[in-house]
C-alpha cells in the first residue's frame, strides 16, 4: 500500500475511533467539563489556523494572487451572507467569484 | 429496518444543507488535485473520514511533507470532537428495538451537517425510525460529497486557470464565513482569533507541525483567557 493509503487508514480509525468511543461512553460521561472544553478550543483554533495560513500564506495556485484580493474576498464572501438572508451557498459563491474577477483585473 | 425514515432521511440531504456540502466538496476536489492527491483518496477519505476540517488537514499537511504521526495526530485532534457529538446524539436516536451494534455502525454517519439536523428533526420522528433517518440522511450527504469532490477534482483539471482559483477558494472562504457566523460562545470567538493568528505565524517557523501548533498553542490560550475572563477579579 503507499504512504498515503496508509495515512488515509490511519486517519479513518483514529477518526472512528471517536465517533465509537461517544457511543460507548454516551450516559456514562459528561461532555461539560475542562477536557471537552479544551478539546473544543483546540478544535476550532486548529481549523482557524489552518483556514487563515491557507488565505494569508497559501502554496500552489492560491499563491499567484494578492494576499489582499484573497482577504478582500472573503470579507465580501462575508458581507453577502449577512446582506442576503444569511444563504451559506451565496456567501461561498460571492467570496470564490470575487477572487477570480478581482484576479482576472490585475 | 424503517425504509421509509431511511428515504425521508436520504429526501432531506438533497436541500440547502446539501447544496453547501456539494459547495465545499466541490473546493476540496479542487485543492486535493492542485495538491496532486490522488483521486482515490480524494474519494476515500470523503467515505471514510468523513469530516471536512479532518480531511483538508491530511490533504493540506501531506503536500507540505509533514511527518505521518503528526499528520494523524492533527487529524485526530480535528476530530475528537465526534466523541461529545456522538455522547450527546445517543440518548436522541436510542430505541429499544435495535441491537446495541447498530448504534456502532450508525456513529460512523455522525459528522457536523447529519449532527445539526438530527439533534433537530430527531425528536420530531418515533424514536424506532430515527437511527435509519440518521443513515439515510448520511448516505445521501456522503453520496453528494462523494460526488462533488469527484466533480471538483476532474472540473479543476479542466477549466482555465483563471476560473480554477476560484474553484481552489471555495473550502477556504466556506470555512472562513461557516466559522465566523456560527460561532456562539465567547470561548470559542476567542479560540477562533487566537489560532487563526497562530496558524500563518508558526507556518513561518514550522511549516510541517503548524496545523497541530496551532490548534495546541491558539486553543491553550483561549481555554486560559476565557477562564481568566470568567473569574471575576477582586
Amino acid at each position: 500500500m503507499s504512504d498515503i493509503g496508509l495515512l488515509l487508514l490511519l486517519c479513518a480509525l483514529g477518526t472512528y475511533m471517536w465517533r465509537g468511543l461517544g457511543v460507548l461512553l454516551s450516559g456514562r460521561i459528561s461532555i461539560h467539563g475542562d477536557l471537552f472544553t479544551w478539546v473544543t478550543c483546540v478544535t476550532y483554533s486548529m481549523i482557524a489556523g489552518l483556514v487563515m495560513r491557507i488565505i494569508v500564506l497559501p502554496s500552489g495556485l492560491l499563491a499567484t494572487s494578492l494576499v489582499w484580493h484573497r482577504l478582500l474576498a472573503c470579507m465580501l464572501g462575508l458581507a453577502a451572507y449577512y446582506l442576503f438572508r444569511r444563504n451559506l451557498l451565496l456567501a461561498v459563491g460571492v467570496g470564490a467569484g470575487s477572487l477570480v474577477v478581482l484576479n482576472y483585473l490585475r | 429496518m424503517h425504509a421509509a425514515a431511511f428515504r425521508t432521511g436520504v429526501r432531506e440531504a438533497f436541500g440547502v444543507p446539501g447544496g453547501v456540502l456539494a459547495a465545499s466538496y466541490i473546493g476540496f476536489g479542487a485543492l486535493a488535485y492542485s495538491s496532486a492527491i490522488p483521486l482515490w483518496i480524494v474519494i476515500a477519505s470523503t467515505v471514510t473520514i468523513w469530516a471536512l476540517p479532518g480531511q483538508l488537514v491530511m490533504v493540506d499537511m501531506w503536500q507540505l511533507g509533514a511527518p505521518l504521526i503528526a499528520i494523524l495526530l492533527a487529524v485526530m485532534l480535528t476530530n475528537a470532537r465526534f466523541l461529545p457529538m456522538a455522547v450527546t446524539l445517543m440518548p436522541v436516536i436510542r430505541d429499544r428495538s435495535h441491537r446495541p451494534w447498530v448504534y456502532y455502525a450508525a456513529a460512523q454517519c455522525i459528522a457536523m451537517s447529519s449532527w445539526i439536523i438530527c439533534m433537530r428533526r430527531g425528536p420530531e420522528l418515533p424514536a424506532a425510525e430515527r437511527v435509519d433517518y440518521l443513515c439515510g440522511l448520511a448516505a445521501g450527504f456522503i453520496a453528494i460529497g462523494v460526488g462533488a469532490s469527484a466533480i471538483g477534482y476532474y472540473i479543476a483539471e479542466s477549466i482555465p486557470q483563471v476560473m480554477r482559483i476560484g474553484m481552489v477558494f471555495l473550502a477556504p472562504v466556506y470555512f472562513f464565513v461557516f466559522l465566523i457566523v456560527e460561532v456562539r460562545t465567547r470561548m470559542a470567538a476567542i479560540a477562533l482569533v487566537c489560532g487563526g493568528i497562530a496558524g500563518p505565524l508558526l507556518y513561518q517557523l514550522t511549516p510541517q507541525w503548524s496545523v497541530l501548533l496551532a490548534g495546541f498553542i491558539g486553543g491553550t490560550l483561549a481555554f486560559g483567557l476565557n477562564r481568566a475572563w470568567e473569574r471575576p477579579r477582586e
